[in-house]
């Protein structure tokens, strides 16, 4: 039977000790995952395939213990990993797999690749799925591409087609597409699923892994905060003819609704409207995934991947969104309607 | 040590400038008698002019594959990993930045290169046998250091650029062919993608609420 894998980010995750403590708070899933897991369901369920949720954990005492095939340890009794297995499986898995590695999880390739490399080729899924905006997916999902040949889906969702026998497939925006009937493999990062209880059985079968770790040619120095702009996959953009307040106010439900950070120039931070440390000075070169640009504003927006602008009259390359003036009437019914999807 | 610069199959979405960003990080390496740093494209004659041309202008020696395969990401890290392997290159600079299908390039060179990845680098120094360097992830910046090889994804811009003047064909230019890479074009074209027309701007409420819902947060107790 085929195999559909989601790769499960976690939002929060201690080393595991293996001294059985099983409280119900140590591990967490990152919400883009679940999302993730919602979509791999509903297609395990429309195609007849398996659903596996793959984790990786770290284990410090791992160490001399292990080797790139994966050795399967299915009786090592790990705290906390049952709760989680209860979590993956109300999502909608119908297998879990726990690859122990004794390399502090952090989305690298250098930490993560070695232990999901090998859960790759332990399970050969026709299918593969990260929540497009989980920390690991920019590192992980192309490369699991390359190694296992497939086509690849940016910010791909689950559509249907059809009335009651209705065919479910992944598409992306670029309209690449992913059907039951396909030949090949396929990796997605996804978008919009829609968690919901399962009322499967919880029985699933949990597979542990145990996997080398990090590559000992990469060293992770530090970790801090990043630079404004730079620290964020979207920003919403202030312009200086854009400071009104009930654009500000609106402008902010939009990055909220995006999980955008709100950035401007010097006028928009001494009028209150965007945080001191949010302002962007004029020329800087910016390269998030998406910008929505409300007014006119001096940055460089030539590195961005996904071009939005509100409340201008222009055109030029690569801008995949216009909204003429005035800002407020185009904002407005935008954000209301984004709002509205369901 | 000898470094590749792969610069693309297609000319930048929108600027010029992560090109010269990348060209001038790469600029940096040591150069000498046991290596060199040689920035490479592929594509039509009129990209790999421009390529050729910026990389002039930042020292770089260039290779041009002059294709008209239409290719997806692992038909592109096919040459660039024959590129890499005819110059025993083990370190590879991607300009991630000038198009959004790039960065999965970085990944599927990483891959056959069976080199490890570096994505969303935003800074980088070497002293020659150590690789610093700063990338960012979730908000985060992760300093790494780096022995032995690797292919880093670059978003570093360079100065910007309000005009430059039209590359013109380049007769220094070193061509490559596919053949004489040890590919077979037959077989590559398997990895090509269908012909594509351009998406057009979106001018109305409903259809740019389309784009940005595929970038809804995902909320947390979903």
């Amino acid at each position: 039977m085929a195999a559909v894998v989601i790769y499960v980010d976690l939002a929060r995750a201690p080393d595991l000790q293996r001294s059985g403590d099983d409280r119900q708070d140590r591990f967490r899933v990152h919400p883009s995952s679940m999302q993730a897991l919602a979509i791999g369901r509903e297609i395990g369920s429309a195609w007849g395939a398996t659903v596996y949720a793959a984790v990786i954990l770290h284990d410090g005492n791992l160490a001399g213990d292990v080797d790139t095939t994966g050795r399967v340890a299915m009786s090592t009794p790990l705290a906390g990993v049952n709760a989680l297995k209860q979590e993956l499986a109300k999502a909608g898995a119908d297998r879990v797999v726990v690859a122990i590695s004794d390399a502090p999880v952090m989305p690298l390739w250098s930490t993560l690749g070695i232990a999901w490399s090998g859960v790759l080729d332990h399970l050969r899924p026709r299918l593969v799925l990260f929540g497009a905006d989980a920390p690991s997916t920019s590192e992980l999902a192309a490369r699991s591409g390359a190694r296992i040949g497939a086509r690849l889906l940016d910010r791909a969702s689950c559509q249907s087609r059809g009335g009651i026998n209705a065919e479910v497939e992944l598409r992306d925006r670029e309209g690449t597409r992913v059907r039951a009937g396909d030949s090949g493999a396929a990796v997605a990062s996804v978008v919009g699923g829609k968690p919901h209880a399962h009322v499967t059985s919880l029985q699933v079968e949990v597979m542990v892994l145990a996997l080398p770790g990090t590559d000992p040619r990469i060293e992770l120095a530090a970790v801090q905060p990043a630079d404004v702009g730079a620290a964020s996959t979207a920003i919403v953009a202030l312009g200086d003819d854009a400071l009104d307040p009930a654009i500000v106010a609106t402008a902010r439900r939009l990055a909220d609704a995006l999980g955008a950070q709100l950035v401007g120039g010097p006028l928009a931070a001494k009028v209150g409207a965007i945080r001191p440390d949010a302002v962007v000075e004029r020329g800087t070169a910016l390269a998030p995934e998406l910008a929505v640009v409300i007014g006119g504003l001096a940055i460089d927006l030539a590195g961005v991947t996904t071009l939005v602008r509100v409340g201008v009259d222009v055109s030029g390359k690569g801008l995949e969104g216009l909204l003429p003036p005035p800002i407020s009437n185009g904002l407005d019914e935008l954000v209301r309607a984004l709002e509205q999807q369901p | 040590m000898t470094v590749i610069v792969w610069l693309g199959s297609a000319p930048p979405v929108r600027t010029i400038r992560w090109l010269d960003g990348t060209l001038a990080v790469a600029a940096t390496f040591p150069r000498g008698h046991r290596g060199g740093v040689i920035a490479i494209a592929a594509g039509d004659p009129t990209w790999l002019d421009l390529a050729s041309d910026r990389a002039r202008r930042a020292g770089l020696d260039f290779a041009g594959v002059d294709t008209e395969l239409q290719l997806d990401y692992l038909g592109w890290a096919q040459i660039v990993a024959a590129v890499a392997r005819l110059h025993h290159a083990t370190t590879v600079v991607v300009d991630e930045a000038s198009r959004a299908d790039r960065i999965a390039e970085v990944a599927a060179i990483a891959e056959l290169l069976e080199l490890t990845q570096l994505t969303s680098v935003v800074a980088l120094a070497h002293d020659g046998t150590v690789v610093d360097a700063s990338r960012i992830a979730g908000g985060k910046a992760h300093a790494i250091r780096i022995r032995g090889g690797a292919v880093f994804g670059l978003r570093i811009a360079g100065p910007a650029i309000e005009d430059y003047p039209t590359p013109m064909p380049s007769a220094s230019m070193k061509r490559l062919d596919l053949v004489d890479l040890g590919l077979d074009p037959n077989v590559l074209a398997h990895r090509a993608l269908p012909a594509r027309n351009p998406v057009a701007t979106r001018r109305s409420t409903e259809r740019v609420a389309d784009l940005l819902a595929l970038y809804r947060r995902p909320r947390d107790d979903a």
